[in-house]
C-alpha cells in the first residue's frame, strides 16, 4: 500500500510540475481528482484483493447474479 | 475537404472501427449467434448488418448539418446543455467500463491460451504500458499502425478459413426454416452490440476527415463486417456444431486448432493469437482515447495528454476490482455490455436524430 502512495505522489509530482509550467490549472484539478480515485480504488482493491468483484455487484443489480 | 495532420480520414476511421470489433467479434459472435439461433446462427450478421446499415445512415443525416463537430457537441446542441453533459458523462463512464473489461479480456485469455498459471496482473501491466506509450503520440499513429496492419490481419483471417475449408462440415449449419427467423432476428440484435461500437467513432467526430464519405465508406465497412461474421461462424460452427460453440469460450482458437496441412504445418492458432493481442490493442488505446478526449470536453481542458498516465493507474485498479473470472466477464458481457452498447451506440443516436428533426436542427 505505502508502495502505490508513493508511486501515486511521485507520478502526480511528475505530471504537475510539467502543467504548472504550462499554466493548466483545469488540468491540475482533473489530474488530482483523478490521482484521488486511483489511490481510493488502489487502498480499496490491496486492503481485501478477495472482495466481491464489481462485476458481482452489477449483476446483482440487474438480478443476474450466480 | 481540407487536409489536416491531426486528423484521421474516414477510411482510416473505418479501419480503426473494423480492428477495434475484431477480438470481441472472435469471442463474442459464434457464442452468442449459437446459443440463440442454433443452427441457423449463420444468418444472424445479416440482421446486424441492417441494424448498423441504419446507424450509418443516421450518423450520414446528422453529420449533414454538424460538418466538424464531436458527438458531445452533436448531442448538446440538439438535446440542451444539461442532457448534452448528463450523456457525456454516461459515454465517459461506460468508455472506462469497456477499456477495464477489455483490458481484463486481454489478460485471462493470454492466461487462458497460452500462458497458464501466469498472474493476469502481468499482462496488464504490460499492455497498460504500451497504451500509455502509444496515447504519447495519439490518434493519427494510432490510425497509421492500424492502416498497415489491418489489412495484414484480414488476408490472415481468409487464408485461414480457405484451410479450415477442408474441416467444415455443411449438415452443422442445417436446417434453416421459417422457424428460425425470430431466433436469428434475437442473435442478430445480440451481435448488433458490438457493431455499435460505429457511434463511438464520432466521439472523435471533429478529428475526422471528409465525413462527406461516411455513406460510402459506411456501406463498405457495413459488407465487409458482414461477409467477416457469416465466414466466422461458418468457420467455427461448421467445425463442431451449434452445441459445441455455445459452450466454448475460445471457438475460433478451437476451430484453428485442427487445421494440419500435410502434417507440417500446424499450430496456426499462435496466428489467432497475434491478431488478438492486435486489435485488443488497438481497442484498448480506442477506449482510451475516446474516454480521455470526453473528459477534455466535459471540463474544457486544452490538453488531455498529461491525464493519461493517472487514467491508467486507476484503470489498473479498476480492472482487477472488475472481476477476475473469465466467467463473470462473459456473463457480464451478455447482460449488461451488449445491450449497453446497443443502447449507447445505437438507440441514443436514433432519438437524438429524432429529437434533432423536432427541433429542427438537422
Amino acid at each position: 500500500m505505502i508502495k502505490l502512495v508513493i508511486f501515486v505522489v511521485i507520478l502526480s509530482f511528475i505530471e504537475i510540475k510539467s502543467m504548472v509550467k504550462k499554466q493548466q490549472k483545469k488540468e491540475i484539478f482533473v489530474y488530482l481528482g483523478l490521482a484521488v480515485i486511483s489511490l481510493a480504488l488502489g487502498l480499496l482493491y490491496l486492503s481485501n484483493p478477495y472482495r466481491t468483484s464489481l462485476a458481482q455487484h452489477m449483476l446483482r443489480l440487474i438480478g443476474q447474479e450466480f | 475537404m481540407l487536409y489536416d495532420k491531426d486528423k484521421i480520414s474516414i477510411r482510416q476511421a473505418m479501419f480503426l472501427f473494423l480492428t477495434v470489433i475484431a477480438s470481441p467479434a472472435i469471442r463474442l459472435v459464434p457464442v452468442i449467434a449459437a446459443q440463440t439461433a442454433q443452427e441457423a446462427a449463420w444468418l444472424a450478421p445479416i440482421v446486424a448488418a441492417v441494424i448498423l446499415f441504419l446507424n450509418v445512415l443516421v450518423w450520414n443525416r446528422i453529420y449533414k448539418k454538424y460538418k466538424n463537430d464531436s458527438l458531445m457537441h452533436i448531442y448538446s446542441d440538439i438535446a440542451g446543455k444539461f442532457i448534452g453533459k448528463l450523456l457525456s458523462i454516461i459515454y465517459f463512464l461506460w468508455a472506462t467500463l469497456l477499456v477495464c473489461v477489455y483490458v481484463m479480456y486481454f489478460a485471462v485469455r493470454l492466461v487462458g491460451s497460452i500462458y497458464p498459471d501466469t498472474n493476469p496482473s502481468i499482462f496488464i501491466i504490460s499492455i497498460l504500458v504500451l497504451v500509455v506509450y502509444l496515447l504519447r503520440y495519439g490518434l493519427v499513429t494510432l490510425a497509421r499502425l492500424n492502416e498497415i496492419v489491418f489489412p495484414m490481419f484480414a488476408v490472415t483471417f481468409l487464408i485461414i478459413f480457405i484451410m479450415l475449408m477442408p474441416y467444415l462440415q455443411v449438415i452443422f449449419l442445417g436446417p434453416v426454416t421459417y422457424k428460425s427467423i425470430l431466433p436469428v432476428i434475437n442473435a442478430g440484435i445480440g451481435i448488433s452490440g458490438l457493431s455499435s461500437y460505429y457511434t463511438f467513432l464520432f466521439v472523435l467526430g471533429d478529428k475526422i476527415n471528409n465525413k462527406e464519405s461516411i455513406k460510402k465508406i459506411g456501406i463498405q465497412t457495413t459488407i465487409f463486417i458482414l461477409v467477416n461474421q457469416i465466414l466466422l461462424i461458418v468457420m467455427t460452427l461448421g467445425s463442431f456444431s451449434y452445441s459445441v460453440i455455445k459452450r466454448s469460450q475460445l471457438p475460433l482458437l478451437l476451430a484453428v486448432k485442427q487445421i494440419s496441412l500435410f502434417n507440417t504445418l500446424e499450430k496456426i492458432e499462435s496466428v489467432i493469437v497475434a491478431g488478438w493481442v492486435f486489435s485488443d490493442f488497438v481497442l484498448i488505446c480506442f477506449f482510451s482515447i475516446i474516454a480521455l478526449k470526453i473528459l477534455k470536453s466535459l471540463f474544457g481542458l486544452s490538453d488531455e495528454r498529461h491525464l493519461a498516465k493517472i487514467f491508467m493507474v486507476l484503470i489498473f485498479f479498476l480492472s482487477l476490482y472488475l472481476s477476475s473470472t473469465i466467467f463473470e466477464l462473459e456473463r457480464l458481457s451478455s447482460y449488461v455490455l451488449i445491450p449497453g452498447d446497443f443502447i449507447l451506440g445505437f438507440i441514443v443516436p436514433v432519438i437524438m436524430l429524432a429529437v434533432g428533426k423536432i427541433r429542427k436542427k438537422i
